[in-house]
């Protein structure tokens, strides 16, 4: 196995696995999702940096501080400006273990928002991916929704069923609509020009959105029309998979979400040796 | 807390641990074991893990939790993982916490699948355990995978927003035929594994004591009878605060349960 522990930051107190091939892409670097630990939903990141790993990539996945095994970081930071100083340390362990300057940031959701923020503060940061980032309100997105559960028959049969007391209220499903609340958004003009400002210097950026924002986004064209004031350049991808869930718990998701991936570094990054495996 | 992280076990098995060393000069204390669950059960409980560690380690206890091959941070695909597997990664995980110890005294404590997969290896491990702490243990495999496909369907039409029944018939109408469960693959073969634990009939291992934590559920009342007796030591403790480890309230949950974890710390401890 080409993978080894590592310790680094202050005090040693940051702890991740190091997946070391022989290309010559930028090391990848991928942490927690939420309060997941460093392995990801579903051991998504596990999977993500084996996966690129027989691309040629070499990766970091590590627990931000006071996550997974990694210890608290001394008091005195907000959460947001100590994971982009854990990102920060997490490079430097990368540059002092195997070398190379270059790196892409991947992170779902919270970890998406660290993602860019990195990006914003580090130009070592040369790629971000970003899986469920922040998803703003797009009008052709939301009648998308509103006919989709204007025609949902079940839907209607629930309702009357709940209104009639013949049904108990359950769960509300896992949505943005209900999560994201507790999941503070910037407002569109400032995650906006953040993007533009990255597309400026030459950051190369993948989206990918689900089913979790599909009142927001369900085409990829939409990101374009609700950022259209924005010049990117063209240094932005997206794709949108309203049939899979926030964390890619179906396994066809998981296999979707690797190949883009793989796809993505291929096509951005082709200059990685391809006879590396796991 | 000194931890150290690392890689154990053959190469072509090597696993991912962590040793929490213990924080003070304890010599009765036990080494300990920590065997984690099965899939999207293991992630919801690893902090609950580390917590559980640092309190062992504090009372002087070392402590080793560590992944299956095919988990987590170890090597292996997902697919690659199995009950026998399991069993055989416990045992592999038990002489090195020995060797890191130096320690002969050892309890193992698992929750749910590696509960089980822990009450079955104890039949292998000599010199006997000075005990053995299952956690909510899957006591019948056919029913811990009974549910673990409805809790499937269930977040397949918690998505969907769509009634769960009406999911089922559509998508899921043979259940048996689903391969996988919460994110993670379950292969035939891993399915027939777990089919076919029943520590209702299995033999009974030679743990000096044993203990059953959980909510209280008949079946394990009567897997506490049936240890009992045998004539064996065997106690029961009913968790006040428990989780259910699938459900979607457990998903990114800092909870911690603080009663059950005291009650494991104190039975370890009674072993002193």
């Amino acid at each position: 196995m080409s993978e080894r522990v590592v310790q680094f930051g202050e005090g040693n107190r940051l702890h991740g696995i190091l997946n070391q091939v022989g290309g010559n892409g930028p090391n990848i670097i991928l942490f927690n999702a939420g309060i997941v630990h460093r392995i990801g939903a579903h051991r998504l990141n596990v999977k993500i940096a084996r996966h690129l790993a027989s691309h040629g990539f070499s990766s970091l996945r590590f627990d931000l501080s006071g996550l997974g095994d990694s210890a608290a970081a001394p008091a005195g930071r907000g959460f947001e400006e100590q994971a982009v100083m854990d990102i920060t340390q997490a490079m430097d362990c990368v540059i002092s273990e195997i070398g190379g300057d270059q790196f892409v940031a991947i992170g779902m959701c919270s970890g998406a928002d660290n993602s860019y923020r990195a990006a914003l503060s580090d130009p070592r940061i040369k790629g971000i991916i970003l899986l469920d980032p922040y998803a703003y309100d797009n009008s052709a997105a939301a009648f998308e929704s509103m006919i989709s559960r204007v025609t949902d028959v079940d839907r209607w049969a629930r309702k009357a069923k709940k209104m009639a007391g013949l049904e108990k209220p359950k769960a509300v499903p896992a949505t943005a609509d209900d999560d994201d609340q507790a999941r503070p958004i910037p407002p569109l003009e400032e995650f906006g020009a953040d993007l533009e400002k990255l597309c400026d210097g030459g950051t190369k950026i993948y989206i990918i959105y689900t089913g979790f924002v599909k009142n927001q986004i369900t085409r990829a064209s939409q990101f374009f029309s609700t950022f259209k004031s924005f010049d990117f350049k063209h240094a932005i991808s997206v794709d949108v998979f309203p049939e899979f869930d926030h964390t890619y718990t179906e396994l066809a998701g998981q296999d979707k979400l690797l190949s883009c991936l793989s796809g993505w570094f291929n096509e951005k990054f082709p200059v990685a040796s391809k006879d590396q495996g796991t | 807390m000194a931890v150290t992280p690392f890689h154990f076990g053959a190469s072509e098995r090597t696993m991912f641990g962590v040793y929490h060393h213990p924080e003070q000069r304890t010599p009765r204390a036990p080494a300990v074991l920590l065997c984690n669950p099965f899939g999207e059960e293991a992630i919801r409980s690893f902090r609950i893990f580390r917590v559980l560690a640092e309190r062992l380690a504090r009372a002087g206890s070392p402590v080793l939790r560590f992944d299956y091959f095919g988990t987590g941070d170890s090597a292996g695909e997902c697919s690659e993982f199995s009950v026998a597997g399991m069993r055989e990664d416990i045992l592999t995980a038990h002489d090195e916490l020995i060797d890191l110890s130096a320690k002969q005294r050892c309890v193992w404590a698992g929750l749910g699948l590696g509960a089980s997969a822990a009450y079955l290896a104890a039949l292998e491990v000599r010199p006997a355990l000075a005990g053995l702490v299952m956690w909510d243990p899957a006591i019948s495999g056919t029913d811990y995978l009974d549910m673990l496909l409805r809790s499937h369907v269930k977040m397949r039409a918690q998505f969907l927003e769509q009634d769960v029944a009406k999911v089922q018939a559509r998508d899921f109408a043979n259940p048996s035929q689903l391969g996988e469960a919460l994110g993670f693959t379950l292969s035939p073969e891993l399915k027939t594994e777990i089919s076919a634990i029943d520590l209702l009939t299995a033999s009974i291992p030679t743990a000096r004591k044993l203990s059953i934590v959980g909510a209280g559920r008949d079946v394990q009342e009567d897997l506490a009878c049936r240890i009992g007796d045998a004539g064996r030591s065997i106690d029961l403790h009913k968790e006040e605060d428990a989780n259910s480890w699938n459900s979607d309230e457990a998903l990114n949950a800092y909870m911690v349960p603080v009663k059950t974890l005291d009650k494991i710390v104190a039975s370890i401890g009674g072993e002193q």
